[in-house]
């Protein structure tokens, strides 16, 4: 089954064409991988899915539903949630409290409630603190618990914007380089836990990754885009193999496949 | 009720204690005390804004004034009707002024939020300064004159006015304190808080930025309309130059020095602007020159520089307190 569909989807910005005619499709449960050189239109994309920006042309189809109008904030509630490449944590506030942040389209108790300290204002703070707290747990942040957000290393934070993703039971996730800065260790066991969670909570993830080893190992469908045009996609040992990948990450005269 | 036990120990404090002040002390410093309240109550909403939601807005005094002018034309309007509804009246005045104050928080709030940072700023400021330019121009509120002979609150028995103001002005102290403690600490506390640290992290969970930041604005304005309608039975005067740039500075003020985020840092503030200039009049007579306010500025600049995140920062008092009692142990 279909989760994600775009048909020709494009943005141009000037002269610019950032997404050219990109048709995808994500099938459910899926783990696809998103790959290009560097100023290829993967972010670019991601904020077309996530309606960031208005696409120029194309459509956009989440569960067999048009969502090419569709504000980001209805679609969050509808299950699109992102991390950014440019980690975007609230970095004044806990650990704890940037994943209750990402909790707060489930919870449904009014101001008067907080105001009296109702048994539903209760009730439904311990849904949240108990969602939180397994979430971190299973990503081993629950120590930093209290920790400002701002004050966690890196790799911390990247998995603090993946919890976030996660607080309220998504449908689908996009992560924008996950693995970036941390190091080999850390990126295996981000790995397994994409998997383990992907299998765990019933998700399709969407990644953009430069870690080729990341990308190779953990999806199961590659698309490639260069020029905001998509010039392959397959499973990963096709991908990597395909000519016009090879040429669109070492240039047009190498002769020998060293796509990995 | 287990819920209201701390607010409702510390009404009964401050209704003794208020006992206390009627006796013990003289009426222009009675004066000074209720002033703290009420303007406490302003920088408490403020803060909301300012501090947990990460707007700026500079239009605050201008809320007091609908406030304001919405009781004090009320009491003109129903002659009698305080005298006989006693505390109660002045209760319902208080939340109509509120409410309508309210209103005009929506109105102004839903277009202006769209801008950041100064443009905010200005916007408010305008707002401010565009109701007052209004209200010098309606005849029926008074024009220029304002409006006068506003009701006073009442005695009661051996309880004179001072200590049923006393009673009034913070229990509407003590709603405001602790619906807005209370609310932060909950959804909606994260939710202003989001939108003052990542606006576009908030969208991206699904957070409505721009009706998180309304309905901030909105609350804000509700107790900046009940401080207003405090004011005008209080000072049982209202003029539209009172409640002009400067008032709305001096709440500003307020907020970032008692710190950003704090509640009970605007209350300590709230107290020092407004007991401070006060008190630098003995220094008037000393030197014989009115040295107040650049003494008061030059303080207001110390602090700002050896204190810039206000005096409590994002803490509340109670933190403070704690780890007091550590140092001890």
């Amino acid at each position: 089954m279909i989760l994600l569909k775009t048909e020709g989807l494009s943005i141009q910005f000037g002269g610019l064409k950032a997404v050219d005619k990109v048709s995808l499709e994500i099938s459910k449960g899926q783990l696809f991988g998103l790959i290009g050189p560097n100023g290829a239109g993967k972010t670019t994309l991601f904020n077309l899915l996530t309606g960031v920006y208005k696409p120029t042309a194309g459509k956009l189809y989440f569960n067999d539903q048009d969502i090419t109008d569709i504000p980001t904030v209805s679609r969050s509630h509808m299950g699109i949630r992102r991390t950014f490449q440019n980690i975007r944590l609230f970095k004044g506030l806990t650990v704890l409290e940037n994943a209750l942040i990402a909790y707060d389209q489930n919870l449904s108790y009014t101001l008067v409630d907080s105001f009296l300290k109702s048994a539903t204002f209760h009730a439904q703070e311990k849904v949240a603190y108990e969602k939180a707290l397994s979430l971190l747990t299973l990503f081993k942040l629950d120590r930093n618990m209290g920790d400002k957000a701002g004050d966690l290393p890196y790799g911390a934070q990247r998995k603090l914007e993946i919890i976030r993703t996660l607080m309220s039971d998504p449908k689908l996730i996009l992560l924008d380089e996950p693995a970036a800065g941390m190091n080999h260790s850390e990126t295996a066991q981000l790995m397994s836990l994409i998997r383990k969670v992907r299998d765990d909570f019933n998700l399709t993830v969407l990644l953009i990754e430069h870690d080729m080893k990341l990308v190779m190992g953990l999806c199961e469908q590659i698309a490639v885009l260069d020029h905001g045009l998509k010039i392959a996609q397959g499973r990963p040992d096709e991908v990597s193999k395909n000519p016009k990948v090879i040429e669109a990450y070492l240039g047009p005269d190498m002769e020998s496949g060293v796509a990995t | 009720m287990k819920n209201f036990k701390i607010p409702l120990f510390a009404y009964i404090g401050l209704l003794i204690l208020g006992l206390a002040l009627q006796f013990g002390l003289n009426a222009y410093i009675q004066i000074l005390i209720l002033q703290i309240l009420m303007f406490s109550i302003a920088a408490m909403s403020l803060n909301l804004v300012n501090g947990f939601t990460g707007q700026f807005s500079l239009g605050h005094a201008g809320f007091m004034a609908v406030g304001a002018y919405t009781s004090a034309y009320l009491s003109q309007l129903l002659p009698g009707f305080l005298e006989t509804t006693h505390v109660f009246g002045f209760f319902i005045f208080s939340v109509i002024a509120g409410l309508f104050a309210s209103f005009f928080g929506y109105v102004v709030g839903l277009p202006s939020l769209r801008l950041k940072g100064d443009y905010l700023a200005i916007v408010t400021l305008g707002f401010g300064e565009i109701l007052r330019v209004v209200l010098l121009n309606i005849e029926p509120l008074g024009g220029a004159r304002g409006i006068s002979g506003i009701v006073p609150y009442p005695e009661f028995g051996f309880l004179d006015r001072f200590w049923v103001s006393f009673a009034y002005i913070s229990f509407w102290f003590l709603v405001c304190l602790f619906f807005l403690w209370r609310i932060t600490r909950s959804r909606y506390g994260r939710q202003f808080m989001s939108v003052r640290e990542d606006e576009v992290a908030a969208l991206s969970l699904g957070l409505s930025t721009t009706k998180i930041k309304v309905s901030s604005f909105v609350i804000a304005s509700f107790f900046a309309g009940v401080a207003g309608s405090i004011y005008a039975h209080l000072i049982s005067i209202v003029t539209p130059t009172v409640f002009g740039f400067l008032m709305s500075v001096n709440i500003v003020v307020m907020v970032v020095l008692g710190g950003m985020g704090s509640f009970t840092g605007s209350i300590i503030a709230a107290a020092f602007v407004t007991v401070m200039p006060e008190l630098l009049r003995s220094v008037q007579s000393v030197t014989g020159y009115d040295l107040r306010m650049i003494i008061f500025s030059l303080g207001l600049i110390l602090i700002m520089i050896f204190k810039p995140n206000g005096l409590f920062g994002d803490k509340e008092l109670p933190y403070f307190l704690s780890k007091l009692k550590r140092k001890k142990v």
